[in-house]
């Protein structure tokens, strides 16, 4: 097999850290074979893929990446498809975004319809060229990004994080284009840290350590299983925080994200709400909250309607990817925050602070800006500043989202405690339902626009 | 192009091939970066003409946004870049009231403030200076009035006095935004994104 | 009941108040148009006599409804000239006295609009995709690019400020519209959502930036253009 790119004692650093991230990494790529890059959040997966492309930005390099077997000064034909298809969709229409790859290459525009076409169809979407990017479900759109890099006639496709963007039947059908890519000669990487429902494809696995170092090897599993919380009481349920009856949704079209959910919440609770993506999960919390005006319906929470100005002392909310509310210089003032605008003075304020802090595990980082922590150390801290005013009911809308398993373990853990201790009660939203069973007492998913116990 | 153990030549690939942008240029990420502060620029506009039916508002958001996208990246025409991606945005979106016009508008308030940025480099950190900067953009409404005016045959004494109106709220507009700049910039720093 | 939101797509593209669509004067080009409507907004400035206002009033709205594709509303401009008119006439007439200084702000006014009138009817009545079209063909390709991947993005950008401003609402943060009624409260829009706000930009910018250079953008100096559906 051609090899189709050769790193060489390559190591890379960003800017201002100590260590390099990655570290003398040695590896061949072959063309039509499948590899995959495994290794914990943080420890170089997306870097060393950024490598292959040529994206990295400021930072210092050492070693060597050849294209060996390529015409003199012609680079390897690399695509790579990021995390979050998001803000990788580029225009508006499907004809357009799969195009664009080709206007960059000077593609002549005669050219690009038949080649659009072809691309569309090797993917499997079936939609007219026209077709709004915004109106297709988040697998389409993952497949809509493959077509627009297929269409650059690549000779190696990276794919960085795809079981976190799709659906086990949307993994099913990308096991099976990567296949065919395969027999054409194309190389695959696929960075996963839970590949497991693409092993069928992958015929090589390499790990990063988190060190920097990468190894090559067998796949044996995950370490990470989801641990089973033996049963935690959640103390009297004496009172109702919140009940909804017959809520609807409708959305900007007009037609109803969900309807007729009803469901009821006692003081102490811990309820998950499960749903894949795009169920309307966060449409809920923020129209518990008060920021969302449903179009039918009725919520009482703590004991009045919904409205952000009555319940902001007594209703505490994370949203998703947290840390971008971040703002404050250092940790400490990040979470004395919130109590100081609900009045609290200085000396009490400043005991709670401590004790949130000790309780997430960040204690050590007080004095530290907010902003130069990992990912998981903000979503720490962006936790500990909802915690500290001690509200009576908190609503999480998927709070486990990009943690690793040590981070994941620490927030669950932290959640059950505190709740406990506290009698605060708990909603959350999950897109993953299997995560942490037995811990939640009433689990809902919301499937098909409607709600139902599960 | 580099030579293997087997003498064959290979291709040697640069896995770092973006530019951070500099003084004189401007990278992808800075160039849009520079954009959304265009385009919100233009939008805060027509919110709070839509909503607060405020005189004279136009500067406040005008300015801030425009000396953000110079203060936030070290491209030394960055207002420039801003002001000519903003008065194509209002274009493009319909919220021009003067038209074609409003791009010489916002060309003016932006290259008031690259110019002042290069006399004043660390104008953008200073709550006074900016403040003056911001004030100095603001002004530049007195002018485009009064030579719009003009050019009509509108009465030189009535001009004046009609310019100086719409000015005078501009200028305070402009320095109430240029007040806010350094407290964004200052932040900014501090997290190392800038 | 369904209610007017910014943030929203929806919202956000219901602002213009052109029609998505092109107008019965559709074939007429792009470039030709705005040089139509700088001729008329020039000749505007040089009309001096009531006949000539009169004849160039006509010509306006000829082309407006020739160009319009159906109702077009210039309610809210003619509100904004109707109280700049007030403003000239006031000065005016404190200049002049009564009747001489009321006629020469009168036409000064009406100079004005007609000035202006032809740049609104031509924002209003051709569609997006033609002035993005035309303005690709005479700008910089990544200029271009910049401006309309920007514009694709904002309804992005607005939801997660929007996600970080409720947020920061139920942390204390003194940010509701009755609390913003006291300026001393300012500072916290500032620090809780502006800045939040710019860093969310600024990392939504690298991250477009990465995936456009992923698909080789700026490989060339130029690039070429899908042909459309």
């Amino acid at each position: 097999m051609d090899v189709l790119l050769q790193l060489t004692n390559f190591s890379f650093s960003y800017p201002e850290t100590r260590n390099p991230v990655l570290r003398d990494v040695n590896l061949e790529i072959e063309a039509g074979r499948c590899y995959c890059l495994t290794g914990p959040t943080g420890s170089g997966k997306t870097t060393l893929a950024k490598a292959f492309k040529g994206l990295l930005g400021e930072g210092d390099f050492q070693g060597t990446i050849d294209a060996p077997f390529r015409p003199s000064g012609e680079e390897p034909q690399v695509g790579i498809v990021l995390q979050d298809p998001e803000v990788q969709l580029l225009t508006s229409s499907v004809g357009a975004e799969v195009a664009f790859g080709l206007e960059n290459l000077c593609v002549a525009p005669a050219e690009m319809p038949n080649r659009v076409i072809a691309a569309l169809e090797a993917v499997g979407l079936d939609k007219p060229l026209d077709f709004p990017v915004a109106m297709l479900s988040m697998g389409q759109k993952y497949r809509l990004l493959v077509a627009a890099l297929l269409v650059m006639e690549p000779h190696l496709l990276i794919l960085d994080e795809p079981g976190a963007q799709l659906d086990p039947e949307g993994l099913e059908l990308l096991g099976k284009i990567l296949l065919r890519l395969k027999e054409s000669g194309v190389a695959v990487v696929l960075c996963e840290h839970r590949p497991e429902s693409l092993l069928p494809v992958v015929d090589a696995f390499w790990q990063l350590d988190g060190d920097g170092i990468l190894s090559s090897g067998r796949w044996v599993g995950t370490e990470e299983s989801p641990r089973v919380l033996p049963p935690q009481p959640s103390g009297p349920r004496d009172r109702e925080v919140l009940r909804v009856t017959d809520l609807t949704f409708a959305g900007v079209d007009g037609l109803p994200v969900w309807s007729e959910v009803s469901f009821a919440v006692s003081r102490g609770q811990r309820v998950a709400v499960t749903g894949l993506n795009g169920s309307g999960k966060t449409t809920l919390l923020r129209c518990l909250a008060g920021f969302l005006e449903p179009s039918d319906g009725v919520i009482n929470i703590l004991d009045g309607t919904p409205d952000p100005y009555r319940l902001r002392a007594r209703l505490g909310c994370l949203f998703q990817n947290p840390q971008k509310q971040l703002f404050e210089n250092t940790v400490r003032e990040e979470v004395v925050f919130p109590l100081k605008r609900f009045g609290l003075s200085p000396a009490p304020a400043a005991e709670r602070v401590a004790e949130v802090l000790d309780a997430c595990g960040i204690a050590h980082l007080a004095d530290l800006s907010p902003h130069k922590l990992s990912y998981g150390q903000k979503h720490l801290v962006a936790l500990a500043s909802v915690l500290a005013p001690r509200p009576e009911l908190l609503l999480l809308d998927d709070p486990l989202a990009g943690l690793d398993g040590r981070y994941r373990e620490a927030v669950m853990e932290l959640l059950v405690r505190w709740g406990r201790e506290r009698d605060m009660t708990l909603v959350w939203t999950s897109h993953e339902p299997d995560a942490w069973p037995g811990w939640a007492d009433q689990v809902l998913n919301l499937e098909g626009g409607r709600l139902a116990a599960l | 192009m580099a030579k293997n153990s087997t003498h064959r030549e290979v291709t040697r690939i640069n896995p770092i091939t973006e530019s951070s942008g500099g003084r004189f240029c401007l990278s992808l990420k800075e160039a849009l970066f520079i954009g959304f502060c265009a385009v919100f620029a233009v939008l805060t506009r027509v919110v709070m003409r839509l909503h607060l039916h405020v005189s004279g508002h136009a500067m406040l958001s005008t300015v801030f946004f425009l000396m953000l996208a110079r203060g936030s990246v070290r491209y030394r025409f960055g207002a420039t870049f801003a002001g000519l991606l903003a008065g194509t945005a209002a274009i493009f979106l319909g919220f021009a009231k003067n038209g074609p016009l409003i791009l010489v508008q916002y060309l003016l308030i932006a290259v008031v403030i690259d110019l002042l940025g290069l006399l004043l480099p660390w104008a953008f950190r200073s709550f006074f200076l900016s403040a003056l900067v911001g004030a100095a953009a603001g002004s530049t409404k007195f002018f485009t009035e009064y030579g719009t005016n003009f050019m009509l045959g509108m009465d030189p004494v009535v001009n004046l006095q009609f310019s100086l109106i719409e000015g005078g709220w501009a200028v305070f507009f402009g320095a109430l935004a240029g007040l806010a700049v350094p407290v964004v910039i200052r932040r900014l720093k501090a997290y190392g994104v800038i | 009941m369904p209610r007017f939101d910014l943030f929203s797509p929806g919202g956000f593209c219901a602002l213009n108040g052109a029609a998505g669509q092109d107008a019965k004067g559709q074939k007429v080009a792009v470039g030709r148009r705005m040089v139509m409507v700088l001729a008329l907004s020039g000749l505007a400035f040089v009309a001096r006599t009531p006949s000539y206002l009169l004849a160039l009033t006509a010509i306006d709205l000829a082309v407006l409804f020739w160009l319009r594709s159906g109702p077009l509303s210039l309610r809210r401009e003619a509100k904004m000239f109707f109280w700049q008119t007030l403003i000239i006439l006031a000065l005016y007439v404190i200049r002049f006295g009564t009747l001489a200084g009321l006629w020469q702000g009168f036409q000064i006014s009406w100079q004005l609009f007609l000035a202006f009138l032809p740049g609104l009817v031509f924002v209003r009545t051709t569609s997006q995709a033609r002035i993005v079209q035309a303005f690709n063909r005479v700008m910089p390709c990544r200029m271009a690019f910049v401006l309309s991947t920007c514009l694709k993005f904002v309804p992005y950008l607005l939801a997660e400020i929007k996600i970080i401003y409720e947020g920061q609402v139920l942390r204390g943060a003194r940010i509701l519209p009755k609390d913003l009624a006291k300026p001393w409260h300012w500072p916290d829009l500032l620090h809780c959502v502006v800045v939040p706000a710019v860093v969310q930009g600024m990392a939504l910018a690298g991250n477009i930036a990465m995936a456009a250079r992923a698909r080789d953008f700026g490989r060339h100096p130029r690039r070429t253009c899908w042909p459309g559906e």
